[in-house]
């Protein structure tokens, strides 16, 4: 049946039903029909016996009392040749009968000659051999309580079967040409209204990856099926959005991995080319070395972030006073910033105890310093400072899920992350809303970054000035891993920024509920 | 001949730069859009070797400046991005050749000296003049079937001699195509070198080929 399209099984639904009601419908009719033909005809026969035996009434008609025939001939008309009117004594022995009698005599049934002498009609259909059945009526002429006679009137059928007869002819041409119509138009019917079904296949089958930009024709109409054309459209939407995405993304990624395979390819080609001195192969090695490195950070970060993505990342979470990974931070980054003239400072805040890897927040943490370091000119300024904020949503609580996950502690970490994910989750080991968050900024004095850059930041591979980026050995991956682990941890990251006065990062951490 | 490179990343500029110039070849670098249609326009290079990433306008907008500018230098595009549409439009931009990085260094050669000859209306891969050949893709030189060795300097002097073979070039012009920005023209540099190749080339042989012109400048052909 899978096989067969819905435009016929819709048609072969609509035979089928519209065939049934038609049988039910034509034996309902047929049965009334016949109840009531047998009706008129019985009705008939009593009004006969009743007239006749009115007007015999007080005369004992005899065997062969030649006045019968005109009784009935006065009854009845000139040739009343379908029936018959028979007197018989209350034994059943027949006295007189219509001319019309067909030389056959069947006597009454017992039940007739019984119901009779309790004075009572009996009404019978007699089977006598010919085409068709007759309907006796046999009637008890009564006499002061007494049967005098019996009288018998009989009729046959011939004209009740015929009309019966044509009933069911006409049905049995009738149906089948209804119900063949009826399917016919189904089909039509369900072809019209299938034909934009049809149409939206052939063009969600043309679209491939490649032709995503394609558009289903939507029929106007706010129907199912504009309705099923605008579903799929905007699933093609978003199908687009993630395409280009990833495209985007790989296009990145091969330029940030082919510049330092060209670097090495190219030093190491033309260093081959003639014999030169240990100092110049050197340093070639020495060049080679660091794009090695810039290649393999590339790749660990490429992989943090896949992991992040797939909800693998592994934290290793434990209680963490924020003022330790942070005072950490700033001293790795102190370095940094001397070498290029930035004061970097840390000020104090009050105590907070985060559910955290203290690994990947102070690299995370660290990847906003170099950062901030990065993009601030000499004698500019990169402050760290962090402060407690009440409830869940801090400065930057957009996006910072409403139920703070501060439970299990160690052992099912990535059960943990995946619950972090979802807003309102709940970590397995009974976890609950925490006290409120830590709010940690990271302020720079550097070059800012514009309104339209701004969302984008956070991107993968997205740099507002590509050319500075790389020449200060960015990957264009640090901010997204600082997005990656912040999230990960249940928190948010936020950036405010004037164009030309710096910048500020905020990251919002949920404090854990029971320091340790 | 004489090279333009225009590609920010200092390292990539960098050895493209030092194995042309160990080739022979005279070269220039920029390391921005800008700078490097500045460059590009001043027509003393011979080829342009473009990346189309650049910070300030990216490669393909400075060379359809160049283009506008009816600049025929040739262009070789370099990229690191290898979709059939990116090639498609660079080289409808105007480039002659593209090349996709990571690339080797002997192909990014190979099509240098392609464009190079291309240039010349010079179908041939292989110079001559008289029992003079040189033949660039193995930077061999012979005359008389004898194999004569050149630094490459003379052998830059020499190609770029034999390119403009009948032609009267001056100071000047040789020091543009065979020499880059740094060189200065008030030396006597080319003298010096014309001097080496004659002693390599002409000193052995007849007919000479390498004539002085005076007042004008140095002159390779086959009749005396």
């Amino acid at each position: 049946m899978p096989r067969v399209s819905v435009r016929i099984r819709l048609a072969a639904w609509y035979a089928g039903i519209l065939a049934a009601s038609l049988i039910l419908l034509g034996g309902l009719a047929y049965a009334i029909l016949m109840q009531g033909l047998h009706k008129d005809v019985d009705q008939s026969l009593l009004t006969v016996a009743r007239a006749v035996a009115e007007s015999a009434a007080g005369r004992v008609v005899g065997p062969s009392n030649p006045t019968m025939e005109e009784l009935v001939r006065e009854l009845f008309g000139a040739s009343p040749f379908d029936r018959f009117v028979q007197f018989l004594d209350p034994g059943g022995q027949p006295l007189a009968m219509a001319p019309n009698v067909r030389g056959r005599q069947v006597p009454p049934s017992e039940e007739a000659l019984h119901n009779a002498t309790l004075g009572l009609a009996t009404f019978e259909t007699l089977e006598l051999g010919e085409r068709h059945p007759i309907r006796v009526l046999t009637y008890p002429v009564m006499e002061r309580g007494r049967v005098l006679q019996l009288l018998r009137v009989a009729i046959s059928l011939e004209g009740v079967n015929a009309a019966l007869r044509k009933f069911l002819l006409a049905a049995a041409v009738l149906l089948p040409v209804a119900t063949v119509l009826a399917g016919a138009g189904g089909y039509l019917l369900a072809r019209r209204a299938l034909r934009p079904v049809d149409q939206m296949t052939r063009a969600v089958r043309r679209i491939e990856a490649n032709s995503l930009g394609e558009r289903i024709a939507a029929p106007g109409a706010d129907d199912e099926l504009g309705r099923l054309a605008r579903t799929l459209n905007d699933m093609l939407d978003r199908l687009e959005g993630a395409f280009a995405e990833i495209r985007r993304f790989t296009a990145d990624a091969s330029h940030e991995l082919r510049t330092p395979l060209t670097i090495l390819k190219g030093e190491v080609e033309v260093a081959l080319r003639t014999p030169r001195d240990p100092a110049e192969y050197r340093k070639v090695l020495d060049s080679s070395l660091e794009e090695v490195n810039r290649m393999a950070r590339m790749v660990e970060n490429l992989l943090t972030l896949t992991r992040a993505d797939a909800g693998q990342l592994t934290l290793e979470r434990r209680p963490v006073e924020i003022g330790h990974v942070l005072a950490r931070v700033v001293a790795r980054g102190r370095g940094l910033a001397d070498g290029r003239g930035i004061a970097l400072s840390l000020a104090e805040g009050s105590a907070a105890t985060v559910l955290a890897d203290a690994e990947r927040l102070e690299q995370a943490f660290f990847n906003l310093v170099d950062n901030g370091v990065k993009y601030t000119p000499q004698d500019g300024r990169v402050a760290v400072r962090w402060r407690l904020a009440p409830g869940g949503a801090g400065v930057g609580g957009r996006g910072l899920p409403a139920g703070i996950v501060a439970g299990s502690r160690v052992g099912d970490a990535s059960e943990t992350n995946r619950a972090a994910r979802e807003p309102g989750a709940v970590a397995p080991g009974g976890a609950h809303i925490g006290p409120g968050s830590v709010v940690v900024e990271v302020e720079d004095t550097g070059i800012g970054i514009g309104a339209a850059d701004r969302g984008l930041v956070f991107q993968r591979f997205y740099r507002a000035d590509r050319a500075r980026s790389r020449a200060e050995g960015g990957s264009g991956l640090g901010l997204a891993i600082v997005k990656s682990i912040i999230e990960a941890h249940g928190g948010s990251v936020a950036v405010q920024s004037a164009l030309g006065h710096g910048s500020t990062f905020t990251v919002t951490l949920p404090i854990a509920s029971q320091p340790a | 001949m004489r090279i333009l490179v225009v590609e920010d990343e200092q390292k990539v500029a960098s050895f493209i730069q030092k194995g042309l110039v160990e080739e022979g070849y005279a070269v220039d670098v920029a390391h921005d859009g800008e700078d490097g249609l500045a460059m590009a326009l001043d027509g003393v290079h011979d080829l342009v070797v473009l990346d189309i990433m650049l910070p300030k306008r990216d490669g393909l907008a400075v060379l359809r400046e160049l283009r506008n500018r009816r600049s025929q230098t040739s262009v070789l595009l370099l990229t690191a991005r290898d979709a059939v549409a990116d090639r498609v439009t660079g080289l409808d931009t105007g480039a002659d050749d593209y090349l996709v990085k990571p690339f080797a260094f002997d192909e990014l050669l190979a099509r240098v000296r392609a464009l190079l000859r291309r240039r010349g209306g010079d179908r041939l891969a292989v110079l001559a003049a008289a029992d003079l050949t040189l033949d660039p893709a193995t930077r061999e030189v012979r005359r008389g079937g004898k194999k004569i060795d050149l630094t490459p300097k003379e052998y830059a002097l020499l190609e770029y001699l034999l390119r403009n073979k009948g032609r009267v070039l001056n100071r000047a012009l040789i020091a543009q195509h065979v020499w880059d920005y740094d060189f200065d023209t008030a030396t006597n540099v080319i003298d010096v070198y014309i001097n080496y190749l004659r002693k390599k080339v002409d000193a052995e042989f007849a007919p000479r080929l390498i004539h002085t012109v005076r007042g004008a400048g140095y002159v390779l052909r086959e009749e005396p």
